[in-house]
């Protein structure tokens, strides 16, 4: 009975002439790097990390700095402050990039520049890396420093070193960053980890799938689904994403109407009165003035940039409470 | 000043509201920096350092826009604060800050600081005429007819060196007394187990801690090679002089001589009080066998045990009666001022008939014979005392009771100050010098002659008989208001172009202490008024909080209620700019402090007080008291970094980056009373201020401890700023010992190894007084702010007197006196640097001020600490 609730629902919805809206983006969604910098935004702290190399660092075409252990901001400050009396422009600059990295990066809120620390170290565990060169070699203790690797100062011949690395992303990743499409990726693949069955169409001859960014004709509109998915006991989700510093209240009310209509035709077309729950989730914050739990009682989840990291954890929670 | 850092950080500041600068803020910021590190930059130096950032790669130059790159924000971030300092570093963003509020009105105010710094560097220092500067002093010649001195060496055994502070006090006590009964003056030095007693004539003994010593030999050695010895004879000549003129030497060794016989009785809070001339003198040894005396002329009250039982008891037959009426009360003898113990007490004595013991001669006699003075009563009671073990008996009228004593039981005597303007001071001078000069002086003809030869001598001739090294005069500093206003004038406060550099407040009256008679509707009439004013001098507002807890205490009930009833506040909450205000009795210093004691702890607010006259005044719109009182209420609602008025440059205009310490003692040490605190400014302009409190009760020296202490305290604030100079201010001259443990307790500190040190002792209450007389108009003037004479490499004078401008009629004005006790500073720089920082008086806009902040409030924490107010009061600017 239930599949075949749910076979008319995949029908109704196929009825609205489904359409991959770019194939090229579509195949992004095919790549393991792109799908792991994605994945990113699960940490706290990775959302401010994938948005510094998007915007500070040309979406990951500048390379990225890393040390192999985290410095307090005090340590930190005073072998820059050394190596700029010192007038050591080569050693300086890879350390100012660091530091504008953790502790310049204003997108943290609050400021943790330990979690943005972790994150990095996440993003350098994983695949998303193309390649990992061995920058600069900095001696705790005397402070000298080298481009050649060791595991001892070649001053000082003590092993209390931090070393730098330059990390450069893998192209799928770069092109994510670039399309914007991190959020959707990210959004889908919590999606699917949370048990959701997710909508997509074939997209190529190999019939491989997109599952975001696909548009359907509703009664003559046009009405573009972000991330759909069915869940179990069936509900349909609808996700809007959007990476947007803030969303005021015209722009849920165009969403919410979108979607309303679109829930309607599907209802009507199907003879069916389906479960639906909307998600909306932004990278920047809802205005103050949306009545974030009249919402909650109309299907809707409203998730910002502070619950990201969390929204696993809320897709379950929804789904529980089905 | 690393202009790297600087021009990165204004750009770091300038890329919070434009992500590049372009034209005119890249022109403008050429201003900014000039202005910033006290130094105009070409436009040529400008473009070199463009180009120098942007070849490192921290900026980016395109076209005419100037873009800062990650690196460049980094290195802004990361090492401002470091490399300018903590203060610095704020400073410029305050000044960024007020650059994006009104471009245009901003460089405006700017181009005219750095024209007036041009000019304030050029002239900063200029000589002045010397002869038209006058001292309160005469010089006398002296005409040696031996070249020797009589040298008795006394071998000291162990029981006399076991404590060499005694030995010394015991010593010098017998060289006075030796000198009482041979009429000769003598000296003493002690050399190891050896003491030297030294003089014009020879001595067949010498008695010390009741041991008869005899010289083991007795040699003769040349008078110059006796340091002071000069000096004690002109000290010996004067006192003998001065007797005959019916000055008696009051203490010892002191130089204070008071006119006993002659005095004026006069009414005051404490009773009657006998005023009596006195003068203090201070010698300076100069070449050519000269000194100049210093001469100090003043009206010594004193409040006599006569008086004082005359108006306290009714019978002065009862003997009990008056050992109970002075029980607790310190005594002292006239005319030597001893401390005494009071044994018994003798009364109605008939002085005429009673003979003194052991003494044939009646007590009147006696009085009027020994020490010329006449006593008033016949009839009064004597006091049996006791000093050194030995018994005296003294009439009731030659005995004082000591003032803290008497303040201790009455409070502090309320009688208005004796001021002698400059001309007044002049005559005293004129006639002392007439009357010794035309009084012959024979007593030590035979060794020795001394010439007056010239009183109130100019600045010029006492810089022609090396006294003086020069003086100088020091070009008054630009005050800078918030904008960027500038102007000569603290009281441009007051004047609305002027506004603070903290910005106008909103202050909100949340506690309202006043003496049950006042009503509420008064008190809302007060807060108006005080609020229109406070409105009216561009401060901001002050208006009533919508909870204000008003508190009212019966006067009548004593200060114990009103405590128990600040007990009971509540905790305002941690609001800024809460002000707590409280009407206190006229002269009722308990209450002040049993409310500075508990009120700003218990509610977290500070507090105003406001005596009841003041706030009749104001109730009755006569108050003239408003423009202190709101400059009051506004210092203390200032947060640490901030400031009602800056210097526009660096004080003294200094090239480094200094920070100030000041530290201050509590005034008139009483028993068990006596606190010192500090306070530090952490730039040469007054941005920032902060202050320590850490009182030491019962100890008014310097030591090791201390120090380490006070080190401890500033060390972080010093690794904020990154002084590369630390200046100490102390009030107060400091003795071998302390210089010793501060000179330790530096070296002992490694961080302070690349920071050059310097500490200033400040003498302001000394018997130094200069004046103006300008001879063509016959016009005598008090030596205006900025007058500097320099006594030497080390010391000099400085007056900080705005008086006469003013129109204050405040007397003749005591420079103070500025002693390098550590460090290798020029003193003219010492000198403008310390004028620059008087300049921050924000308390008292309308005079100049003696001390820099910092002494000043770490003067007036030291009061308050004296008093038993905890330190956690004083998280608030209470000055």
């Amino acid at each position: 009975m239930d599949i075949d609730y749910q076979e008319t629902l995949l029908g109704a919805l196929r009825a609205f002439a489904p359409q991959v809206l770019d194939k090229t983006r579509a195949q992004l969604e095919q790549e393991a790097s792109a799908i792991a910098i994605s994945l990113l935004l699960s940490v706290p702290q990775g959302l401010a990390l994938v948005e510094y190399i998007a915007e500070e660092l040309e979406f990951g075409k500048r390379p990225i700095y890393i040390t192999d252990k985290f410095l307090e901001h005090a340590e930190l400050q005073q072998i820059i402050e050394h190596f700029y009396l010192e007038q050591n422009r080569k050693a300086i600059i890879p350390l100012l990039l660091f530091y504008h990295q953790i502790w310049q990066n204003e997108r943290q809120e609050p400021a943790n520049p330990r979690a943005l620390y972790a994150a990095l170290t996440k993003l350098n565990a994983s695949n998303v890396i193309a390649t990992r060169t061995f920058a600069l070699n900095i001696c705790l203790d005397c402070h000298s420093s080298s481009d050649m690797i060791s595991e001892r100062c070649a001053a000082c011949g003590k092993d209390n070193l931090l070393k730098v690395y330059e990390l450069s992303l893998a192209q799928p990743a770069r092109d994510v960053l670039k399309e914007g499409r991190y959020l959707e990726l990210y959004v889908k693949e919590s999606l699917r980890k949370s048990g959701i069955e997710l909508v997509g169409y074939a997209f190529d001859k190999q019939g491989k799938k997109a599952y975001t960014s696909v548009r359907y004709q509703v009664e003559g509109e046009q009405i573009d689904v972000d991330v759909h998915g069915i869940s179990k006991p069936l509900a349909l989700f609808l996700c809007e994403v959007k990476t947007s510093v803030k969303i005021p209240m015209n722009e849920l009310r165009r969403v919410e109407g979108l979607f309303k209509r679109f829930i309607e035709a599907i209802n009507s077309l199907s003879g069916n009165t389906y479960r639906h729950l909307n998600l909306f989730v932004i990278t920047g914050t809802f205005d103050q003035n949306i009545p974030v739990d009249a919402y909650r009682r109309k299907n809707w989840e409203l998730i910002d940039r502070a619950n990201i990291p969390g929204l696993l954890e809320v897709l379950k929670k929804i789904q529980s409470e089905i | 000043m690393d202009q790297k850092i600087a021009m990165l950080s204004a750009l770091s500041f300038l890329s919070k509201t434009q992500s590049s600068i372009v034209e005119p803020t890249t022109r403008h910021l050429r201003i900014i920096l000039s202005a910033f590190v006290e130094e105009i930059l070409s436009d040529d130096e400008y473009a070199h350092l463009i180009s120098l950032l942007t070849e490192e790669q921290y900026l980016l130059t395109k076209a005419d826009q100037l873009t800062l790159t990650r690196q460049g924000t980094a290195l802004a971030q990361a090492l401002g604060t470091q490399i300018l300092g903590e203060t610095a570093f704020c400073r410029l963003a305050r000044m960024i800050e007020d650059y994006n509020r009104d471009k245009s009105e901003y460089i405006q105010n700017l181009n005219i600081q750095l024209q007036d710094l041009q000019q304030v560097k050029e002239s900063k220092v200029r000589q002045i005429d010397e002869s038209a500067i006058r001292v309160v002093g005469l010089i006398i010649d002296l005409q040696h007819k031996s070249p020797y001195l009589y040298r008795h060496n006394f071998e000291l055994g162990s029981e006399l060196m076991r404590n060499r502070e005694s030995l010394d006090r015991e010593a010098n006590y017998e060289a006075r007394r030796l000198m009482r009964s041979t009429n000769y003056p003598f000296v003493f030095r002690i050399n190891g187990n050896i003491l030297h007693l030294i003089g014009l004539v020879k001595v067949p003994s010498f008695t010390l801690l009741t041991q008869e010593l005899y010289p083991s030999a007795i040699e003769t050695i040349e008078r110059r090679y006796v340091p002071d010895w000069n000096i004690t004879l002109v000290s010996k000549f004067f006192e003998d002089q001065l007797s005959e003129l019916g000055y008696l030497r009051s203490g010892w060794p002191g130089r204070t001589f008071t006119k006993y016989q002659d005095f004026d009785q006069v009414q005051t809070n404490v009773g009657t009080l006998r005023e009596c001339e006195s003068l203090s003198l201070d010698f300076q040894d100069l070449p050519e066998d000269r000194i100049l005396v210093w001469i100090e002329s003043y009206t010594s009250p004193t409040k006599r045990v006569l008086d004082f039982l005359k108006e306290n008891l009714s019978d002065l037959s009862n003997d009990q009666a008056i050992l109970t009426c002075l029980n607790g009360l310190k005594l002292r003898t006239i005319p030597s001022g001893s401390e005494v113990e009071l044994k018994n007490v003798l009364p109605d004595i008939n002085l005429a008939e009673k003979e003194v013991p052991n003494v044939a001669q009646t007590f009147l006699n006696y009085w009027e014979q020994t020490h010329g003075i006449q006593l008033t009563h016949s009839i009064q009671p004597v006091l049996i005392v006791k000093s050194n073990d030995h018994e005296f008996h003294y009439p009731a009228e030659t005995v004082q009771i000591d003032r803290y004593s008497l303040q201790k039981r009455l409070g502090a005597t309320k009688r208005s100050p004796r001021t002698k303007s400059p001309p007044q001071r002049y005559e005293i001078i004129k006639n002392l010098f007439v009357s010794i000069r035309d009084m012959p002086y024979s007593r030590l003809g035979q060794y020795v002659r001394f010439n007056l030869r010239k009183y109130a001598p100019t600045v010029d001739q006492l810089h022609h008989w090396g006294a003086f090294e020069t003086a100088i005069r020091i070009r008054c500093p630009m005050l800078e208001f918030q904008g960027g206003a500038v102007s000569l004038d603290p009281l441009d406060i007051f004047e609305t172009e002027c506004v603070p550099v903290c910005g106008r407040k909103r202050i909100l009256v949340t506690h309202f202490i006043l003496p049950d008679h006042v009503t509420d509707g008064e008190c809302k009439v007060f807060i108006q008024s005080l609020g229109r004013m406070f409105n009216r001098y561009g401060f901001g507002d002050i208006c009533e909080d919508k909870n204000i807890r008003i508190e009212k205490y019966g006067v009548s009930a004593g200060r114990q209620e009103l405590e128990n009833k600040i007990r009971n506040l509540s905790k305002a909450a941690q609001t800024d700019n809460n002000i707590a205000i409280a009407v206190i009795p006229d002269d009722a210093d308990d209450y002040y402090y049993a409310l500075k004691r508990l009120l700003p702890t218990r509610t977290n607010t500070p507090l105003q007080c406001i005596r009841q006259s003041s706030f009749d005044d104001v109730l009755a719109k006569r108050f003239r008291g408003f423009q202190q009182l709101c400059m009051k209420i506004l210092i203390k609602s200032l947060k640490k970094g901030e400031s009602i008025w800056n210097l526009s440059n660096t004080a003294g205009l200094s090239q480094e980056t200094t920070l100030f310490v000041g530290i201050g003692f509590s005034r008139h040490p009483q028993e068990g009373k006596v606190s010192k605190c500090a306070a530090v400014l952490h730039n040469a302009r007054g941005d920032k201020v902060s202050w320590n409190i850490f009182s030491t009760p019962q100890e008014r020296t310097i030591t090791k401890q201390w120090f380490d202490t006070l080190l401890y305290r500033i060390r972080d604030t010093v690794e904020e700023e990154r002084p590369s100079r630390l200046v100490f201010y102390r009030t107060g001259s400091m003795y071998p010992q302390e210089v010793e443990a501060v000179e330790t307790s530096l070296a002992d500190s490694d961080w302070l190894s690349p920071i050059t040190i310097t500490f200033v002792s400040v003498l302001d209450g000394s018997n130094y007084r200069f004046y103006l007389y300008h001879q063509n108009e016959n016009r005598y003037q008090n030596l205006p702010a900025g007058y500097a004479i320099v006594l030497n490499e080390r010391e000099a004078f400085l007056s900080s007197s705005n008086y006469d401008d003013r129109e204050l009629r405040q007397g003749t004005i005591i420079p103070v006196r500025l002693k390098l006790e550590i460090g290798t500073d020029r003193i003219e720089d010492l000198l403008k640097e310390y004028h620059d920082l008087t300049y921050l008086n924000w308390q008292a806009s309308r005079t100049t001020a003696k001390h820099p902040l910092v002494i000043t409030i770490a003067e007036r924490f030291a009061e308050l600490t004296r008093e038993g107010v905890p330190a956690e009061s004083m998280f608030y600017l209470d000055l």
